[in-house]
């Protein structure tokens, strides 16, 4: 009672690839959507505070702020992805400072964003913001990584 | 002259080849994966700053800061947390930052008005240059507020909180 076949007449087994190719393309369309570029701005070899009431900062368009990585093992601070010791940030914030002001952004409102390593020595971060001061900025943030466990 | 098809021919059917484009595809979800990584949010707490001039708005302060002095020891680990060191209200938490909290919210009482003292009193950080930066962010963190533990919501205490001008660098 089998099956018979005639000769050189095989069984076509078509795998239907439509709901996998679906599914592939709904994973990709996920990622694409969390992925983030701004982790550009992040330096993975700082390790922030943490603190329960660091309430994200919600995305805005105002594009008036400056992000400046301490970095407290090499003494070496990190912004746009150069590294400047302390003598010579402040010339590249008075540069960036010029370029701020040709774009007519208020400088007296430019926030600086510091991101310190949990480490590093509250002294050198102060050297930062006096830095910063000299150049004539007045808005400082001081960034901390949320802490969920409290 | 019309063009006949046989009646085989007219029912051929024209596979399209799926494995270029399922190749890509994969590829595709492999560099996300790879590069997919979970953020923790990040946020900021406000700091102001005595200007390296001269202010002219001190005399518009009614009441003197709050000095919180921060201790640390040579490897950089808190050592003390004082309240208004050098005063007869001096107070020493030890290493607790609860304690700390606890005294603000304390101090501040309820209100929240534009006379608060919570508006009005400025908290001054008085920070040892070794402290590690986590725990003068704690401090930070401790006198600028505190979770509501019934609600989880954020409640504010001292608005205005600023570092006193730093410490020299320390000899090696």
């Amino acid at each position: 009672m089998g099956i018979q076949l005639r000769k050189g007449e095989m069984p076509s087994a078509e795998m239907d690839m439509t709901p996998m190719i679906d599914m592939v393309f709904q994973l990709i369309a996920f990622f694409m959507m969390l992925i983030n570029f701004s982790q550009a701005e992040t330096n993975k070899r700082i390790e922030l505070p943490l603190s329960a009431l660091a309430i994200p900062v919600e995305d805005t368009d105002d594009h008036n702020f400056i992000t400046l990585h301490v970095d407290d093992k090499n003494e070496t601070i990190v912004m746009a992805a150069d590294d400047y010791s302390l003598t010579t940030l402040e010339g590249a914030l008075a540069k960036r400072r010029s370029e701020l002001e040709k774009d007519k952004l208020d400088t007296k409102k430019t926030r600086i964003v510091i991101r310190a390593d949990r480490k590093a020595q509250t002294g050198l971060v102060q050297e930062v913001i006096g830095t910063c001061q000299k150049v004539g900025f007045e808005n400082f943030k001081l960034r901390a990584e949320q802490d969920r466990k409290k | 002259m019309s063009l006949k098809l046989k009646r085989t021919q007219s029912h051929d059917k024209v596979e399209q080849q799926m494995t270029p484009m399922i190749d890509v595809v994969f590829q595709l979800l492999a560099f996300f994966i790879m590069t997919f990584k979970i953020v923790s949010p990040e946020g900021d707490f406000g700091i102001r700053m005595p200007s390296a001039k001269p202010q002219e708005s001190v005399a518009d302060v009614p009441l003197p800061p709050v000095k919180i002095a921060l201790k640390a020891d040579a490897a950089g680990k808190l050592q003390s947390i004082t309240i208004n060191p050098g005063t007869a209200d001096a107070r020493n938490f030890g290493t607790d930052m609860r304690l700390l909290s606890n005294w603000v919210i304390n101090y501040l009482g309820s209100d929240r008005g534009p006379n608060s003292l919570a508006k009005t009193v400025e908290a001054e950080l008085a920070c040892d240059y070794r402290l590690h930066y986590g725990h003068t962010m704690a401090a930070v963190a401790a006198v600028s507020g505190y979770l509501d533990p019934s609600t989880n919501t954020p409640i504010s205490l001292f608005e205005k909180v600023k570092f006193s001008r730093p410490q020299k660098r320390p000899t090696p």
